[in-house]
């Protein structure tokens, strides 16, 4: 929610009592337990009233709270940053986008719902906590609380590319347990087909590289 | 399949809405032409409307949950209030020492407008109501109402400061209220009066006793400071005269929106009382 001026203690109060379904699940996905993250919401939504003089009108409070609330869990449920990734580094995966077939994607869809097939949809939940924290939080941030490249890279403190990156891994890694578990339910058969192998990383780096150049 | 090997990296910031738009147009011409292309970003498109439900989903806000956070903000609320009194008596002593005050009450008066953001609609009438209020004899007349609501208004008509916005369609501007903490200033309410024809909402305040009362209106129809003498204070124009013994000093922002306080302290005093307020 945007807003401008400066926000009084009622009106911090309605604002954010808005925003506790996004804090609530973006503290679940952290912490992976029910009572953790309420704890973990009461001590964001505190903070932030005391530091509501700090908001920015006319900024993304949503953005601001979870940012807060990535801060609260760093310093209090895990010292030390959030669990960096193993598979941070050069992109050695073999699961390259191009991977699975325009049928195969088709047909993981629901094309009524315009989401998963239900049996996938059922699926997502688990694969996502499944990924590392901070491929995680970056596919949350953006899917789920549709905040932008910048407002991400502002919580999790790294550049936009990296943020992009994580973006990217994070997605590819869900989309190959889906079709893992779309093999082992039948609802794809095996993919015949060998596709581009496109190694996007490395373009996403070179995509943004011309992009600076450009601008 | 010529371009995928450009447009693949595209396709994921082009659903996530970080493209430009020169960029949007390539990748929507490339998924015209690309059916795994545009199969790569459906599929993106329902997996973010599954990761949306499974995330939201795995965790409802319940109202018990919504009452714990509620009663937290309210405990806050009432420690911040106990703090503010607290520090509200030792910071008066400090200002005090610095600008004696003679006299035993304060009125501050703030018009507020900005041409930019009305929403009340006044057409004809606004205008003419314009050359009306411009001649210094209204202006005038203005200033005496003013100073009169504030020597004898009835009690506010609420107190609740979050209702402050609504006061929006009354007075046709943004209503809001001013930060006075760090005078100490206790707040009491608000009520709506009539100015001149047009309609001021009246903030109540009291600073170490002190009455003090804001009034917010659209100040493009009250030119208040033509009748006032320019000076500068911290490299911003301000506006100071005396009216009955009270001290007004008007300043505006650079979108449009401006400020006047009157005291009974003396002008150098209301003049920087309105310079540190905004």
């Amino acid at each position: 929610m945007i807003r401008t001026g400066r926000l009084t203690s009622k009106a911090f109060e309605t604002d954010a009592l808005a925003e506790l379904p996004a804090l609530l699940g973006v503290a679940t996905r952290l912490t992976k337990n029910p009572a953790d993250a309420q704890d973990l919401v009461q001590d964001t939504v505190l903070k932030a009233m005391r530091a509501r003089e700090q908001f920015e009108a006319g900024t993304n409070l949503r953005a601001w709270l979870i940012r807060i609330l990535m801060n609260t869990f760093i310093n209090r449920y895990r010292r030390g940053g959030l669990e960096r990734s193993v598979l941070e580094g050069p992109d050695a995966d073999p699961l390259a986008d191009g991977w699975i077939s325009a049928q195969t994607m088709e047909s993981m869809r629901d094309p009524e719902a315009q989401a998963l097939r239900p049996m996938l949809a059922s699926e997502i939940g688990r694969a996502l906590d499944e990924l590392p924290e901070d491929y995680r939080m970056a596919v949350v941030l953006s899917d789920v609380e549709e905040l932008s490249y910048k407002e991400i890279a502002d919580i999790m403190g790294c550049p936009i590319g990296t943020v992009m990156s994580r973006l990217h891994r994070g997605r590819r890694l869900l989309k190959g347990r889906l079709y893992e578990h779309a093999r082992a339910m039948g609802i794809v058969g095996p993919e015949a087909e060998v596709g581009i192998t496109a190694e996007p990383v490395a373009q996403l780096d070179q995509y943004r590289a011309r992009k600076a150049v450009n601008s | 399949m010529t371009g995928c090997r450009h447009f693949v990296p595209l396709l994921e910031p082009f659903r996530d809405g970080e493209l430009s738009p020169a960029d949007v147009v390539d990748v929507e011409a490339h998924l015209v032409e690309c059916e795994r292309c545009a199969e790569r970003v459906r599929l993106g498109q329902a997996m973010r409307a599954s990761l949306k439900a499974a995330v939201r989903g795995a965790a409802p806000v319940s109202e018990s949950f919504e009452e714990r956070i509620r009663l937290t903000l309210a405990a806050e609320r009432e420690r911040e209030e106990r703090l503010n009194t607290h520090e509200a008596q030792g910071r008066m002593l400090s200002w005090r020492s610095i600008m004696p005050i003679a006299a035993a009450a304060a009125a501050v008066m703030v018009w507020a407008a900005s041409a930019n953001n009305r929403t009340t609609d006044v057409g004809g009438a606004h205008r003419a109501g314009m050359d009306v209020l411009a001649s210094p004899a209204s202006v005038e007349k203005l200033l005496e109402e003013l100073v009169a609501n504030h020597q004898h208004s009835a009690g506010p008509q609420f107190m609740e400061q979050g209702l402050l916005p609504q006061l929006e369609s009354e007075v046709g501007v943004p209503v809001k209220a001013p930060n006075l903490k760090q005078y100490g200033a206790r707040w009491e309410g608000v009520s709506i009066v009539p100015v001149s024809n047009q309609r001021a909402a009246s903030l109540r305040y009291r600073i170490a006793g002190h009455r003090l009362t804001v009034y917010i209106y659209d100040a493009s129809r009250v030119p208040v400071r033509t009748t006032l003498q320019e000076r500068v204070v911290r490299d911003e124009p301000v506006y100071v005269g005396s009216r009955h013994g009270v001290s007004i000093a008007a300043t505006e922002r650079n979108n449009g929106v401006g400020y006047a306080v009157a005291t009974d302290l003396n002008n150098d005093e209301s003049a920087e009382l309105v310079a540190s307020i905004y």
